[in-house]
């Protein structure tokens, strides 16, 4: 008895207790506990949160943890956390295709694929949605590391009182220019109703991309040269969009403070002085909290309606380090993609459900909600290429002169393909390209 | 003789304290700066995308080669001499005007003082900010004043002749403050007698002022020009926050291109480069600024 | 009669100059206050006001409350310069002390090489720090900022301690070494005292340096909890996207305030800095 001494019992007693006290709480954490992380904005225009609350009464031995990721690079964070194994997430909401590339190159995202079957199926999702995230495993098979929770879509956001004003009503809704002829008069009947400009296309840095992209497929059919792979910068299309456009500039019906501020469409379009801005769908709405709701609409440019237009989507994602693979795709399936979820979703804040199905019903903006359907149908993404970034800020240099009238479209063009060349642009495709 | 007296003094007085009073510092300045430096220069002849790549590899001159090829970089040269000359010339001008000014004012010279002192405490990226507010084509007070006069807008951000001396103006406004309080610190170290000695010569405010200020103050205006050429070249904050470098390339900048490879593009050994042009650029302006001003 | 015309009309041109001079340097911070009392629909409906129609101070409220991420730009700001600057003019007073009073091995060598880091455009550490923080995980935290700044001022820190210890006459370290006092006491007691200009030269310099300092700060801190004000400011900006200027203006008047302060209190000191290179150089 006293070959122990007291003190010496005490620690070992301490010593079980905290081991047991550890084990218990792993053991706690690991079975037990669906840990969440999406990004403020995405907590605050999703009911995640409510969703949360509702996985955890279905499933009562399950507790969901709901934060928020910081803002900036989590990419960064994650690729760093997850590559060593670890995790302090099961499922993160939030990150486009795009960014996500980076964690799907070195395989540490689960495989998403099972998901998509029966409501769920691939041909019910809006493909500019679904087909941006689907990428080539290690043998080449297309399988799904992310799968899309919303999306926007490249439409031109109109004022509709002042396409009123115009005399472009019919039967209560904004006539569509059915070619770029009458797109153009379109444009002449609203210069004169509008203070500022007829027009803001959005030039910036964060939408050149899909603007060029979205006039190119509604004129085109298609955004890619002869290979099938690399964007197209060569075809009479590329340069009939970019001609148009300085037209429009030079003429004083389309305004270039995009090129500058690229906030500048959306900020003139609230304001009342720009009757209307080709950009994210999601504008128009934003917009209706200021405008009202039956002062703006979403249209489609000539050719959108049959050639689709440019998406972009937002995803989730489970590591594949995660011991709670499973509880997360039931998440998935259960919450993110239901319904209540996803007309949420726009029904507070506009953005579009990804599932065709949750078209119907939704809260307000039916009209042009059918509108953007019909666009989303034959939608298409804009392909990710691991020198991107590059290839946008030479579409810069290049296309904003061109929107000035200080540079011919051919020019730019011309140059475009040459930096590409000179400058060694590794234009690879991420993603899985269909052959 | 010396020699050894200075080994043997060096022998006596040897005591650590002095290299403990300065070795915290130099340590800082070690690891911070002088490995940064050694560490950048080598970099400079690699190629290193810091994302993909698992380390440099050594290419040489190559990275100099299609650095100085690349139209881009080019461009961001031009602009940055453009961007230094005028503001560098508008600078020294008028902050020796208003300098003059100032220092004949008596009363409440404190004020004027004080309000042209004061863009110095707005960190250049909040003034940045502010201007693009105050410039905006839309709701900007500067085409507001402008309408008030019968003027039209002014595209001061979009329009790409214009966007590179939008900036240069709100740099001059920011960094004008530390020319005037140089080029004021001179002034008030003439000795009156020499004015007045010029004035009995005949000499009125103009004749006074370049052959009595001007000479008087030369070490003055040599440091302040110093500074402002410094300032002149190292555009970078300005374009980051209120064009990004547009529109087009409009507004690229040395500094904001060198950014740009390293936390966009992650091309570490391009970056790296281009800071070092960069650097012998501004330091050769220095050198020619000091043996100009500073020699005569 | 000539000259007393001139006599009257110069006071007259000079003062007009000089108010035209202060007009145009004061009025961005006059229009930024006037946009941060003004309500958004004020601030964006035409025709503008220079005024505020209705003043109000809810921005001020708001970006406190709602906008989470200034409460802590402010914060970050605060803890990075109080600590920088600590470390800074601790540093440079013992350093700038060996520098201009004892003789030692290299002490040429030294004061040459800060006076050409000084030359040095810092752009160039930029991506090594940048490199070594990231192998180091400092990125994303205090120290992160604090080491390069203490670095990148620590040689303009070092001249102007160095010029202050200078100044003083040299009998004053015999006296004390005769009273039996070790070198630092020597340091600390007698010559540090004397040289509380320096020290509030460098103080308020490398204040204005550290607080404004944006190119470190944006490439070191991508985390919106590690910024500082210049950075978070712009990057809430960015964030708002659409119509933000009530309460972009009312941040930025704010976030004026401590440097304001530092500055008004400071002035001479500071303006005594900047001429020192002036007559020194």
């Amino acid at each position: 008895m006293s070959a122990l001494s007291t003190s010496k019992r005490l620690t070992a007693l301490l010593l079980i207790v905290a081991s047991l006290t550890v084990f218990g709480m792993m053991g706690f954490a690991q079975s037990e506990t669906l840990r969440i992380e999406a990004d403020s904005w995405i907590l605050q225009k999703f009911p995640v949160e409510e969703a949360a609350e509702r996985f955890e009464e279905d499933h009562p031995e399950v507790n969901v943890r709901v934060s928020p990721k910081n803002y900036r690079n989590y990419v960064q964070t994650y690729l760093m956390v997850w590559k060593a194994d670890k995790t302090t997430v099961d499922l993160a909401i939030g990150g486009m295709p795009n960014e996500l590339s980076d964690l799907v190159a070195p395989d540490l995202l689960a495989d998403l694929s099972g998901i998509l079957e029966g409501k769920y199926a691939e041909d019910e999702f809006i493909p500019g949605f679904l087909y941006s995230a689907r990428f080539a495993d290690k043998e080449g098979e297309p399988y799904f590391p992310v799968l899309p929770f919303m999306g926007e879509v490249m439409a031109l956001n109109v004022n509709k009182n002042m396409y009123e004003e115009a005399g472009l009503l019919e039967d209560g809704q904004p006539k569509a220019a059915e070619d770029w002829d009458e797109f153009e008069e379109h444009l002449m009947a609203l210069q004169d109703v509008a203070p500022a400009h007829a027009l803001s296309v959005d030039w910036g840095w964060n939408f050149i991309t899909y603007s060029y992209a979205a006039g190119l497929l509604a004129m085109r059919g298609d955004i890619y040269g002869p290979d099938g792979k690399v964007l197209d910068f060569s075809s009479e299309e590329a340069e009939r969009w970019l001609e148009l456009n300085q037209k429009w500039v030079q003429e004083g019906l389309a305004a270039k403070g995009t090129v500058a501020d690229v906030n500048y469409g959306r900020n003139n379009f609230k304001a009342k002085t720009i009757s209307e801005i080709y950009t994210a769908h999601s504008r128009t709405i934003g917009a209706a909290r200021v405008l009202g709701e039956d002062a703006t609409a979403v249209m489609p440019i000539p050719g959108a309606n049959e050639n689709g237009t440019i998406a972009y989507s937002h995803c989730v994602y489970v590591p594949r380090t995660s011991p709670n693979k499973e509880l997360a795709k039931q998440f998935i399936e259960e919450q993110i993609l239901s319904k209540w979820f996803q007309q949420k979703g726009f029904n507070d804040y506009g953005k579009l459900p990804v599932l065709k199905d949750y078209y119907e019903g939704l809260a307000w903006f039916q009209d042009s909600v059918k509108r953007i359907l019909k666009m989303a149908e034959n939608s298409t993404y804009f392909p990710k290429y691991v020198d991107g970034t590059k290839l946008r800020d030479i579409m810069l240099e290049e296309i904003h002169p061109v929107i000035s009238g200080k540079q011919s479209p051919e020019k730019a063009l011309e140059d475009i393909r040459n930096k590409i060349e000179n400058r060694e642009l590794d234009l690879t495709r991420l993603g899985y390209v269909e052959e | 003789m010396q020699k050894l007296k200075n080994m043997a003094n060096f022998r006596n007085n040897f005591s650590f304290v002095p290299y403990a009073f300065i070795g915290p510092g130099l340590l800082f300045l070690a690891a911070f700066i002088g490995y940064p430096l050694i560490y950048s220069f080598y970099l400079s002849f690699t190629e290193y995308n810091y994302v993909q790549d698992a380390f440099p590899v050594f290419n040489g001159l190559q990275t100099y080669i299609s650095l100085l090829h690349n139209s881009t970089f080019l461009t961001a040269l031009t602009n940055t001499l453009i961007f230094a000359a005028v503001y560098f010339f508008a600078s020294m001008f008028f902050a020796f005007i208003i300098a003059v000014v100032i220092n004949e004012i008596d009363r409440f010279q404190t004020f004027f003082q004080l309000s042209v002192y004061m863009p110095i405490i707005v960190p250049l990226s909040l003034a940045g900010v502010t201007f693009v507010w105050i410039l905006d084509p839309t709701f900007g007070v500067a085409n507001f004043l402008l309408k008030q006069l019968g003027i039209a807008p002014v595209s001061w951000l979009s329009n790409s002749s214009l966007s590179l001396f939008t900036l240069v103006g709100v740099k001059f406004w920011k960094f004008l403050g530390f020319s005037v309080i140089i080029i004021l610190a001179g002034l008030q170290s003439v000795p009156k007698r020499l004015y007045e000695a010029a004035k009995i010569d005949g000499a009125n405010f103009l004749q006074q002022t370049i052959h009595v200020t001007l000479p008087g103050i030369k070490s003055y205006i040599l440091m302040a020009s110093l500074y402002q050429i410094i300032q002149a070249m190292k555009v970078f904050q300005l374009p980051f926050v209120m064009t990004k470098g547009g529109p087009g390339n409009a507004t690229i900048t040395l500094y904001l291109y060198s950014w740009r490879s390293a936390f966009s593009h992650f091309d570490m050994g391009n970056a790296a480069a281009a800071a070092y042009i960069t650097s012998a650029i501004i330091l050769s302006f220095t050198a020619i600024a000091n043996w100009l001003l500073g020699s005569d | 009669m000539k000259s007393l015309l001139k006599n009257k009309a110069k006071p007259i041109i000079i003062y007009t100059l000089g108010i035209i001079i202060a007009a145009v340097f004061l009025s961005p911070f006059l229009w930024l206050i006037s946009t941060s009392l003004k309500t958004r629909s004020e601030v964006y409906s035409f025709p503008l006001t220079i005024i505020p129609e209705n003043i109000t101070f809810q921005n001020y409220v708001y970006i406190f409350s709602r906008i989470g991420d200034f409460g802590r730009f402010f914060l970050n700001s605060v803890i990075v310069t109080a600590i920088s600057v600590t470390i800074i003019v601790f540093l440079s007073s013992l350093g700038g002390y060996a520098l201009g009073r004892k003789e030692f091995l290299g002490r040429g060598f030294i004061f040459g090489f800060i006076m050409l880091v000084l030359t040095v455009p810092y752009v160039m550490y930029l991506i090594p720090v940048f490199i070594m923080e990231d192998a180091l995980g400092l990125r994303n935290s205090y120290l992160g900022l604090i080491l390069p700044y203490v670095a990148l001022n620590l040689p303009w820190g070092l001249f102007l301690m160095r010029g202050a210890f200078q100044g003083i006459p040299g009998e004053l370290e015999d006296c004390a070494r005769i009273d039996g006092a070790n070198e630092f006491q020597i340091w600390y007691r007698v010559l540090l005292p004397l040289v509380k200009p320096g020290l509030a030269t460098t103080t308020i310099i490398t204040f204005v340096f550290v607080w404004q300092e944006f190119l470190f700060a944006v490439s070191l801190q991508t985390q919106s909890a590690w910024q500082t004000l210049p950075v978070g400011i712009v990057f809430i900006r960015d964030e708002l996207q659409s119509l933000p200027y009530h309460n972009i203006s009312a941040m930025i008047i704010v976030s004026l305030i401590p440097i304001f302060i530092m500055f008004v209190v400071f002035k001479d000191f500071f303006i005594s800095g900047i001429t020192e290179g002036a007559i020194k150089g």
